[in-house]
């Protein structure tokens, strides 16, 4: 083939180094997403990316090694995989490590089509498992990377078809390209980039990104979910001290932490009044390590399990003013805890997707039973979740007490017997009265006890109040605590001796035994205290730094209450005022709230959507385009209205000589600014190629755009205007030489250039002559 | 090869979505949008085995999202398909503003290679064309008769007869287009019979820019070539039997004989030996001398094809080619006068033009009816006078009878040539 316009494009060895090029990246970019994941394969992902970082600089390397290890790869790969599987107690994670040695596999050897295509399905697979397991915003990030780059592949390696299919070479892979020299290759590649094609691609792309995310809202969504199957074949362990077991100290590491643990957002802010308290965990046994959730209570959660989307709350109705927040959408964080974040009662639970739930909240299913533990309000997970949990709530009151009337018949069946409570299937109360054991345990306590009370039986409410002020007389906040030193006695009741400072744990524990020592069921809670509202996007972000722990307390009879005996962290039940929230708040426009208030969007709009957003939506783009029709239509009539009454206002001379002044500088205006772009795009492209811009070149170019429409009628006969033989012989020879001339300047070289200003004015006189 | 064949016209003769004769139609987005609905007659797109496997791709991700309700996997089927329209659509910009011609390389003789030019230009401002391929084929006009397929056949069978008729091929631009660039790309093959062929480039395609979809416009823009005959080895065995001495017309041809024959204008490369200088300083430019043709007795050849004569198609094949080449190299050695068919007037032969148009002549020769040639035999020994047609009584001047070289059949497959009854070469 021979090529009239030659120009300047990469030859095949140049396109298969760019391909080489591409697919690095790619490997790459899939290898990346495995960050997210957290799996023991962050090592393997590291090494990974080192190789291919290698052979991407030095492509001659795969050529190096012996031809055996290539043939021994693969089996040494399945092999690998095989024993990774025997190993490992999850299956996902073998199949993502077996990605990656694929990957690798297939980065670093020399590649025909089909090993390309291979590659592309490897990478995909890699970020989509990443993807769906962890919902995160870095995923969308590289996922559109990963779209250009396979995008790109795919298309160099449509261009080496065609090279190669065109007969220019043979067909196997030769390994020229690999000695092309990385500077001299990236050197060509500037060279030979066109800004036009660069525009272009760039404008494709963000195409191929509206046009997913316009098919993303408008594919048909129906509601078949019946929960995702990929997370039963991998598990996660909770970084945060949210498990069944709270250990003292743990909340006290987390405080440290500054991450984002959850964002939630509310869709009416206006009534909230108090720092929230998300309540996730109940721990009711105490340990001398610390408080835990009991073995019987993990029992009632575990026959309570089941897969739901949904989880009914209160059954009660409550007053309508009471509830706050409107509809209230939590995002937790995968490794916060499986326990859910609750801000109080509410009306239902939604989740994103089913689940296995465990809550002791009734359900329907053996009401008689779980009864006992309603009191207990918790909702959990089977299991941590991979990627961040997404649920919502409605008819949220932030109540600080919780009503379990149960709990006084239950307690008083285990304690005196009767009510047919004693049976092993159901929750033992006691187990909330116990406490440090041992004599001089018990000793120091009821000391303690004593002192608080000063021997009058209290009621729980009066008791918390003279603990909590006992405790806070006697203990300061810390974040760094030394426990006392003795022996005999537990941890915190050398703690409660002491005058020794603590932090939240320890107050809540402290508070907890003491109530306990007198008589009182309490127990410890751990959650979050408190948020930050994100200004960007109206939402609030809990930190793990908000991790929180304080009491509950049984009054006896009918509630338990909240006792926070943290000082400084609000008195018990006490209500934080809207300006100590709003305080909070105006403290967060950090650059971090700014990126943060991206992942929220991308939680709201892309990892929440679902068929009723999806309907909403169109409700929405239906009232819109109606009120805008509307609009529109009425300002057009008010226009025609005021068109018809200045037409219809009388008119004289110096009325119409401001309309007329009016038209001619508007068309002034019009005309200035269309040079202006020109002018502007002239410019442009002079200083993008300064070598090809020449503005008398370019001047040449308009005339002879110009004469264009003259040189369709080469008998000239528009030229001469008139049906004289001769002139029509003159004319057209004028229009040749002219034409001949200008293109001479626009196109020949600069030494055989006519007088370039008598071309130019000959032009115009040719133009004339036909105007 | 008749040049008429081959006579492009600079705007008519190209096709394609950028062709001249539809530059002016412009962008409708209706006509788009009802393409997409109804596709275009003869426009194809088809998926290639990629393009499969991202369809069987999207599937699996889609079941797998509405299962789920999981809004990665439905952002991961929404990139896929994308990526689908994606493909079309700049496979719609690569295949706008393209045009296309055909352009036959002559001259075409039956088994020796020919080329087919596609010139291809990309009208477009802004953006070139990548990776189009072109879809060609030539196959005869009219059929041999033993080369038809018989009535009895399946239709299976009597495809297969036909394609064997047919020579396709495959051309791929393997280099990029700029825009208002053109490219040229050429396609080497060999006719297998003499007679008119038609070449037609029947689609153009692409796999631009993913190779997810292939892309195929049915094109069917046509030229038609005349193929000579193939050229054959002879024995010449009978140049004794020629008139020598007689009173044959001289041939008039430039050669490097004493006799002046004519003037020319200088080009560039001529002797300077040849330059006439008297013409030249009249006429104010260099002329150069021709010389005529040393002269030589000339044969004519008579070619007559009755039905009765030449029943084996393979034989009067070979007739063709047996005359088609020894008039080219009676030519050559300046011995050829001319040639009459089926008792036509005589075609002088005198310069090359003339061994074309008679080549074009052979070409298109076919076996005629018997009616005319009554005496066959008589015929196909020469032994009819020129100028006249078997049958005919009345003779020809006198002299014309001389020299004129006539075939006949010889045994099954051979053929032979006569002068005056006797034999001067056979194939």
């Amino acid at each position: 083939m021979s090529m009239v316009n030659k120009s300047r494009q990469l030859n095949l060895d140049e396109l298969r180094r760019l391909k080489w090029l591409l697919g690095g990246a790619m490997a790459l970019v899939s290898l990346w997403t495995v960050f997210f994941l957290d799996i023991e394969a962050l090592s393997l992902v590291g090494v990974t990316s080192a190789i291919i970082l290698a052979v991407l600089i030095w492509p001659e390397l795969p050529g190096k090694l012996p031809a055996l290890i290539w043939k021994l790869a693969v089996p040494a790969i399945i092999l690998a995989a095989a024993v990774d599987f025997y190993v490992s107690p999850d299956t996902l994670p073998v199949f993502i490590r077996l990605a990656i040695l694929l990957v690798l596999f297939r980065s670093v050897s020399y590649r025909r089509k089909r090993e390309d295509l291979q590659l592309i399905v490897l990478g995909l697979f890699l970020i989509v498992v990443a993807g769906v397991l962890t919902v995160s915003l870095g995923f969308a990030f590289l996922l559109l990377l990963f779209t250009a780059c396979a995008l790109g592949f795919l298309f160099v390696i449509n261009l080496i078809d065609a090279v190669e299919t065109g007969g220019a070479r043979p067909s196997e892979v030769g390994t020229a390209w690999t000695r092309l020299s990385g500077k001299a290759f990236f050197a060509r590649l500037k060279s030979v980039a066109d800004w036009r094609l660069l525009t272009f691609a760039a404008v494709l792309f963000v195409t191929v990104v509206a046009m997913s995310g316009l098919l993303f809202l408008v594919i048909p969504r129906f509601e078949l979910a019946s929960g995702f199957f990929l997370d039963r074949y991998i598990t996660r362990k909770s970084r945060t001290g949210f498990t069944e077991v709270v250990k003292f100290g743990s909340v006290s590491e987390l405080i440290k932490d500054d991450s984002v643990a959850m964002r939630v957002d509310l869709t009416d802010a206006s009534g909230l009044r108090e720092v929230p308290y998300w309540r996730m965990v109940a721990l009711d046994e105490y340990t001398p390590e610390g408080f835990r959730v009991s073995a019987q209570l993990k029992g009632q959660l575990l026959g309570a399990q089941r897969v739901t989307q949904t989880v009914r709350g209160r059954v009660t109705p409550i007053k309508r003013g009471t509830m706050v927040g409107g509809q209230w959408t939590i995002y937790l964080e995968p490794g916060v805890s499986r326990f859910l974040p609750l801000p109080g009662s509410f009306g239902s639970l939604r989740l994103r997707e089913q689940a296995q739930v465990q809550s002791t909240i009734a359900q329907g299913r053996e009401p008689g039973r779980l009864a006992w533990v309603e009191g207990m309000r918790m909702v959990a997970l089977r299991t941590e979740a991979m990627a961040m949990t997404a649920f919502q709530l409605d008819n949220v009151e932030m109540a600080g007490s919780i009503p379990d009337p149960n709990f006084a018949r239950l307690l008083r069946g285990w304690v005196h017997g009767g009510e047919d409570v004693r049976d092993g299937r159901n929750y033992d109360a006691r187990i909330m009265l116990e406490g440090p054991a041992g004599a001089a345990n018990e000793a120091a306590l009821k000391a303690m006890v004593a002192e608080i009370t000063g021997g009058a039986g209290l009621s729980a409410e009066e008791f918390a109040r003279r603990a909590i002020a006992w405790v806070q007389r006697r203990h300061a906040y810390a974040l760094s605590v030394q426990s006392p030193a003795g022996s005999g006695k537990d941890d915190i009741v050398r703690w409660l001796e002491s005058n020794e400072p603590g932090f939240c744990e320890y107050f809540a524990a402290g508070f907890t035994v003491l109530a306990r020592a007198a008589g009182h069921p309490a127990r410890v809670i751990a959650g979050f205290h408190g948020g930050v509202l994100n200004t960007f996007e109206n939402y609030y972000m809990v930190k793990n730094s908000h991790a929180h722990a304080w009491a509950e307390i049984y009054d006896g009879s009918t509630v338990w209450l909240r006792i926070d005996p943290t000082p400084g962290a609000g008195t018990s039940g006490a209500a934080a005022t809207l300006e100590s929230l709003t305080a909070q708040q105006e403290r967060d426009g950090s650059w971090s709230a700014r990126f943060d208030s991206l992942r929220v969007l991308w939680y709201r709009r892309i990892v929440n959507f679902d068929s009723r957003v999806q309907v909403q939506m169109l409700d929405q783009v239906k009232t819109f385009t109606m009120d805008s029709s509307t609009a529109v239509r009425a300002r057009f009539e008010e226009w025609s209205k005021q068109l018809k009454a200045w037409r219809s206002r009388p008119w004289d001379m110096a009325r119409a000589g401001k309309t007329a002044g009016g038209g001619v500088g508007a068309a002034a205006v019009a005309w200035l600014m269309v040079r202006l772009v020109r002018w502007s795009w002239g410019r442009w492209r002079g200083w993008l190629r300064p070598q090809q811009f020449d503005p008398v070149r370019r001047e040449a170019g308009r005339q002879l755009t110009r004469l264009r429409v003259l040189r369709k009628f080469p008998e000239g006969g528009r030229i001469a205007g008139s049906i004289n033989a001769a002139k029509i012989d003159e004319g057209a020879s004028t229009l040749a030489v002219v034409v001949a001339d200008l293109e001479r300047i626009r196109y020949g070289r600069r030494e055989t250039w006519p007088d370039a200003r008598g071309v130019f004015r000959r032009a115009k006189q040719v133009r004339r002559s036909v105007d | 090869m008749n040049p008429a064949a081959l006579s492009t016209s600079p705007n008519l003769d190209w096709d394609g979505p950028g062709a001249p004769a539809l530059a002016g139609r412009g962008f409708e987005a209706k006509a788009l949008v009802w393409a997409m609905v109804f596709p275009v007659k003869r426009h194809r797109i088809s998926p290639t085995v990629p393009g499969v496997f991202l369809m069987f791709l999207s599937m699996a991700i889609g079941s797998a999202a509405y299962n789920t309700a999981n809004n990665i996997l439905f952002i991961t089927l929404s990139l896929l398909l994308a990526c689908l329209l994606l493909s079309g659509l700049l496979s719609w910009f690569n295949l706008n503003g393209v045009c296309w011609r055909l352009v036959p390389q002559g001259p075409w003789r039956a088994g020796h290679e020919a080329m087919v030019t596609v010139e291809v230009q990309n009208r477009k401002r802004w953006l070139p064309t990548y990776s189009l391929w072109f879809e060609l084929s030539t196959q005869p006009t009219r059929v041999a008769a033993d080369a038809k397929p018989a009535e009895e056949m399946k239709i299976r069978d009597v495809l297969a007869a036909i394609e064997r008729l047919v020579t396709r091929g495959k051309i791929q631009l393997s280099e990029r287009v700029e825009p208002g660039g053109a490219a040229r790309l050429d396609w080497l093959m060999q006719p297998r019979q003499r007679g008119e062929n038609l070449v037609v480039l029947d689609a153009v395609g692409s796999l631009f820019p993913f190779g997810f979809l292939k892309k195929s416009i049915g094109v069917a823009l046509k030229q038609t070539v005349l193929v000579w005959p193939a050229q054959v080895s002879y024995q010449w065995t009978g140049a004794a039997a020629a008139n020598s001495g007689s009173q044959g017309q001289r041939t008039a041809r430039i050669g490097r004989g004493d006799d002046l024959l004519a003037l020319r204008n200088y080009a560039s490369g001529d002797s300077h030996r040849l330059i006439h200088w008297k013409a030249s300083a009249r006429l104010g430019h260099l002329m150069i001398r021709q010389f005529a043709a040393e002269s030589h007795d000339g044969y004519v050849l008579r070619l007559d094809s009755p039905e009765a004569v030449w029943a084996r198609a393979e034989q009067f094949e070979l007739l063709c080619s047996f005359a088609a080449t020894m008039a080219e190299d009676l030519f050559a050695g300046g011995r050829l006068r001319g040639i009459s068919v089926n008792g036509g007037a005589l075609l002088e032969i005198r310069r090359l033009r003339d061994l074309e148009a008679l080549l074009d002549e052979l070409a298109k020769v076919q076996v005629v009816g018997d009616v005319a040639f009554a005496r066959t035999g008589e015929a196909s020994r020469g032994e009819v006078p020129l100028g006249r047609s078997p049958g005919q009584d009345t003779p020809p001047t006198k002299n014309r009878n001389k020299n004129v070289i006539t075939f006949a059949p010889e045994g099954a497959r051979g053929v032979a040539a006569y002068v005056d009854g006797k034999q001067i070469a056979s194939a």
